[in-house]
């Protein structure tokens, strides 16, 4: 069920919200079991082959998943620091990394030892279960922390709804338990206090989606299709725009989604991590995933990174560790080796920032001007998406070597070769400037508190007021009932193709 | 805080307000005829379009609103050319369900949809040349999933959208607009396009969008080198399903102007004639025909040729107003040619050629004659014609 539906709009939510509402005065762990019994509804709905059964065999899996780990992280809890302890926590993460290894990376493993050595013949096709990567490393940084001694004993409902809320079970943020299990217990302040901001927020994430990302799609769509067919490469001026309309549909599709994430859980009292802001205006690699995805960086750095030995080791031994993070950061996001190239050069992005920031200091030059800076880090993202948009090395290297002018300096196709009309690239420019001149969604909501704080990343400035930020005034009701409208106009709409006047 | 209970009670005023209401006014005006309700307005029928954005949903509306014991599949040749209301329909009610851009897949699905619901008399399937043998497309660019037609889309998804969505509704203002400006809708009641304009500088229209439209399916044509048998087997799944409901099947090969079909001799495609997909119509019929001689026939008539009715010679270079005759482009003959087409469905009319699989060689080579015979007559549009493909082949956008 997506956000953007009206089942999601129209049934779900409104049902969710009443029965939430309908139990404020019942014993709290009743209304948190009324939000697990929602959220695996709506993990429950989904069926990966619409012409099968439906089957509740996902449904079973997560809350096995919620129940071993659970219980895993008690008996953890108890056996901190020692060595059954740890034995018992490698056994976890291993049985969480091979869960997901099955569903996520067996196809591709097999179909890699099947071109080197012939065999498996065939490799099966396992359906991915919707959510998996994210619920495995909520849970596997729940086993650590476990261990750690950083868990309190938490009640089996309250774990449960912390893994299966709905509003970030799909797609993230990446939540912590720390942050959350302690709003689950607090008594409700006043619906007033959340339903403002949770609708606004909700109604921006809407808007990134529905009217920038999905039209910006129509754009890169093509161009990307374009380098992965047998016809002609694409010219330096497509290459540049696909590969920019890629990057902010990109950006528009999931900090849109984070937005309603936000909002959903918002509506329900519940504060969300902070999962973007503003990426694209980083001036540098480091500060881009300070930026970007910023619930996944934590983890990242946390469960990873650091456990690795992080910066603990000598800097060679740090450059190691942070390209075998970004690496497997890659992978996480799929099981290809696109992804993995894409980790990789992120990998080597941060290693080549961080000997430069040393370089910079060990020779006390001066930074370079900041929009210089931020136009060649936006750059360096923009070779990054290539590979983890396109459907191969061939697709993305034929891409590349057009926007590198290895295919010639080719400006806009001949009309009869367009793949897109010649207007569409212009939509780019007003995105362009509101990424890097306009406020993010939880800049315009700051006053409010919309999202919570990731340790070691930017936060919305909360001190200085600014009148675009929002407040519960008429104005502000009738921008929103705009937006709305803005949302709405473009809610069902339908791409168009050229030839579709008849 | 007061202003956040005020702020609060606005919005969910206001939200419930637009649902409530646009459920009422939706299901009351019922723009695409898919919320039939005892309240909905059967006044507004003249009103109600079938605009290329919602072309599937509008089309299967009609299929959910009525009865009709005949309709015509196929594209928008169909939906433009072909008038339920021709005297070869007399006793009938028919339904023209073609579908804007809409090819074999689609055009199956339409089918189902109706089949499921009808117990037709006659069907009448538009083939257009190309379409079985090229492979399905990758993508649906058309309101198919957003239609009825999807079997894979969620039915509650769609239904909230008919009756709640906010395209409906903005169909809905349309629709009332419509009617009280007294403005009939773009479509009859019964799916026929009541006026597809020829365009201004329509010699411009096809060197560019037509011909380019058409190089990019003669390379694909070239690259797939023969039939779909996914696409055949739709053919002979309503092949088999008119047979089982006892329903008369016409299935036309429908005509394109002669430059179209030049444009694949031109660029060297090895089945230009489409030699295959004749032979591969002629004899599914032939087959169906022979394995129930006591059904209603199934008949193929092939209109792609050099009649001269297909063969009208371009506007001068420079008449910006001139036009093919009865030609919207080379793709689109207006309900004149249309009318010629459907005489043959009562057996009259001397336009187009019945198939069968021992005269498929014969109407090749007539096909081919007639081509021949248009290109003489008409030197300088085959320049054109080999001008206009040329742009499409610049040498530096090439692998």
């Amino acid at each position: 069920m997506l956000f953007n539906s009206y089942t999601f709009l129209l049934v779900f939510l409104p049902i969710a919200l009443i029965g939430w509402h309908a139990l404020q005065r019942a014993p709290f762990r009743v209304v948190l079991g009324w939000l697990v019994m929602m959220s695996l509804v709506y993990y429950g709905v989904w069926n990966p082959d619409p012409n099968q059964p439906w089957s509740p065999k996902y449904v079973l899996l997560i809350l096995g998943s919620c129940t071993a780990n659970y219980y895993l992280g008690r008996r953890l809890s108890v056996l901190k620091f020692t060595r059954p302890g740890k034995l018992l926590l490698t056994a976890g993460v291993t049985a969480n990394l091979a869960l997901l290894g099955y569903y996520k990376y067996a196809g591709f493993l097999g179909s890699i030892l099947n071109s080197l050595t012939g065999w498996p013949a065939s490799v099966p096709e396992i359906v991915l279960p919707l959510a998996i990567s994210f619920f495995t490393f909520l849970q596997i940084a729940y086993l650590v922390d476990a261990y750690r001694g950083e868990t309190e004993e938490y009640h089996f409902t309250d774990y449960l709804l912390f893994v299966t809320f709905f509003p970030h079970l799909i797609a993230g943020p990446l939540i912590h338990h720390r942050e959350m299990m302690p709003q689950f217990r607090k008594t409700n302040h006043g619906w007033h206090r959340d339903f403002p901001v949770a609708l606004g927020m909700f109604l921006m994430g809407l808007f990134k989606k529905v009217v920038i990302a999905d039209n910006i799609a129509r754009i890169a769509t093509p161009i990307f299709g374009l380098a992965a067919d047998d016809g002609r490469d694409p010219t330096m001026l497509e290459a540049w725009i696909g590969a920019v309309a890629y990057a902010l549909q990109l950006y528009f599709d999931f900090s849109g989604y984070s937005d309603m994430a936000l909002g959903s859980a918002r509506l329900f009292g519940i504060r969300f991590p902070l999962n973007f802001h503003s990426p694209y205006k980083a001036d540098s690699i480091v500060e881009f995933w300070r930026r970007w995805h910023m619930t996944l960086s934590r983890f990242l750095r946390d469960y990873l990174y650091i456990p690795l030995g992080g910066n603990r080791k000598g800097p060679k031994r740090r450059y190691v560790n942070l390209f075998l993070t970004m690496l497997l950061g890659g992978l996480w996001h799929g099981a290809g080796w696109t992804f993995m190239m894409w980790g990789a050069l992120h990998g080597l992005f941060l290693c080549v920032n961080h000997a430069w920031f040393g370089l910079r200091k060990k020779m006390a030059w001066r930074a370079l001007p900041k929009p210089l800076a931020i136009a060649l880090t936006f750059v360096a993202v923009l070779v990054g998406w290539v590979f983890f948009r396109a459907h191969d090395f061939a697709s993305a290297g034929r891409l590349l070597a057009s926007m590198f002018g290895l295919h010639g300096f080719g400006g806009w196709p001949d009309k009869a070769t367009r793949v897109i009309q010649s207007a569409e690239p212009l939509k780019l420019i007003p995105v362009l400037i509101g990424v890097w001149l306009l406020p993010n969604t939880q800049e315009i909501f700051a006053r409010y508190r919309p999202a919570l704080r990731v340790s070691g990343a930017p936060y919305p400035a909360g001190g200085t007021r600014r009148w675009w930020q929002w407040r519960p005034t008429k104005a502000f009701a009738a921008a929103t009932v705009l937006l709305a409208i803005a949302t709405g106009l473009q809610f069902d709409k339908v791409s168009e193709f050229i030839y579709f006047q008849f | 805080m007061l202003a956040l209970k005020r702020y609060q009670k606005f919005f969910i005023t206001l939200l419930a307000s637009v649902v409530a209401a646009g459920f009422v006014f939706n299901t009351t005006v019922n723009p695409w005829r898919v919320t039939p309700m005892p309240w909905s307005l059967a006044n507004l029928d003249l009103y109600r379009p079938i605009d290329n954005t919602w072309n599937r949903t509008a089309k299967a509306g009609l299929v959910r609103s009525g009865t009709w014991d005949a309709a015509m599949f196929g594209s928008s040749r169909v939906d433009i050319g072909l008038d339920p209301k021709h005297p070869a329909f007399k006793g009938l009610h028919c339904a023209n369900l073609g579908l804007n851009a809409g090819l074999l897949v689609e055009n199956h699905a339409m089918f189902r949809y109706y089949i499921e619901r009808e117990n037709p008399r006659l069907v009448v399937l538009a083939i257009d040349a190309g379409d079985i043998s090229t492979p399905p497309p990758k993508i649906n660019v058309t309101d198919f999933a957003l239609s009825p037609l999807d079997p894979e889309a969620s039915p509650l998804e769609r239904e909230l959208r008919y009756h709640a969505g906010i395209s409906t509704l903005a169909a809905s203002f349309a629709t009332i607009g419509r009617a009280i400006r007294g403005e009939v809708a773009d479509h009859t009641p019964d799916g026929f396009r009541r006026d597809a304009p020829f365009p201004p500088n329509q010699r411009l229209l096809i060197s560019s969008l037509y011909l380019s439209t058409t190089h990019r399916m003669v390379q694909s044509h070239i690259a797939h080198g023969g039939l779909s048998e996914e696409k055949m087997k739709l053919v002979e799944e309503i092949v088999a399903k008119c047979r089982e409901e006892g329903a008369r099947l016409v299935i036309f090969f429908t005509p394109n102007h002669a430059l179209f079909q030049l444009a694949y001799r031109e660029l060297g495609d090895p089945d230009c004639y489409f030699e295959k997909d004749r032979r591969a119509l002629a004899e599914l019929a032939a087959r169906a025909n022979a394995a129930e001689p006591s059904s209603p026939p199934v008949e193929v008539w092939d209109f792609l040729d050099g009649h001269p009715l297909n063969t009208p010679p371009l506007p001068a270079a420079g008449d910006k107003g001139g036009h093919l005759e009865n030609w919207i482009d080379l793709f689109h003959a207006t309900p004149v040619i249309g009318k010629e087409m459907l005489d043959r469905l009562s057996g009259a009319g001397t336009y187009g050629e019945r198939l069968t699989p021992e005269g498929v060689p014969a109407r090749i080579e007539k096909v081919r004659a007639q081509l021949d015979a248009y290109a003489s007559r008409h030197p300088d549009d085959v320049a054109f014609l080999r001008q206009s493909l040329a742009k499409f082949q610049a040498p530096p956008l090439e692998k």
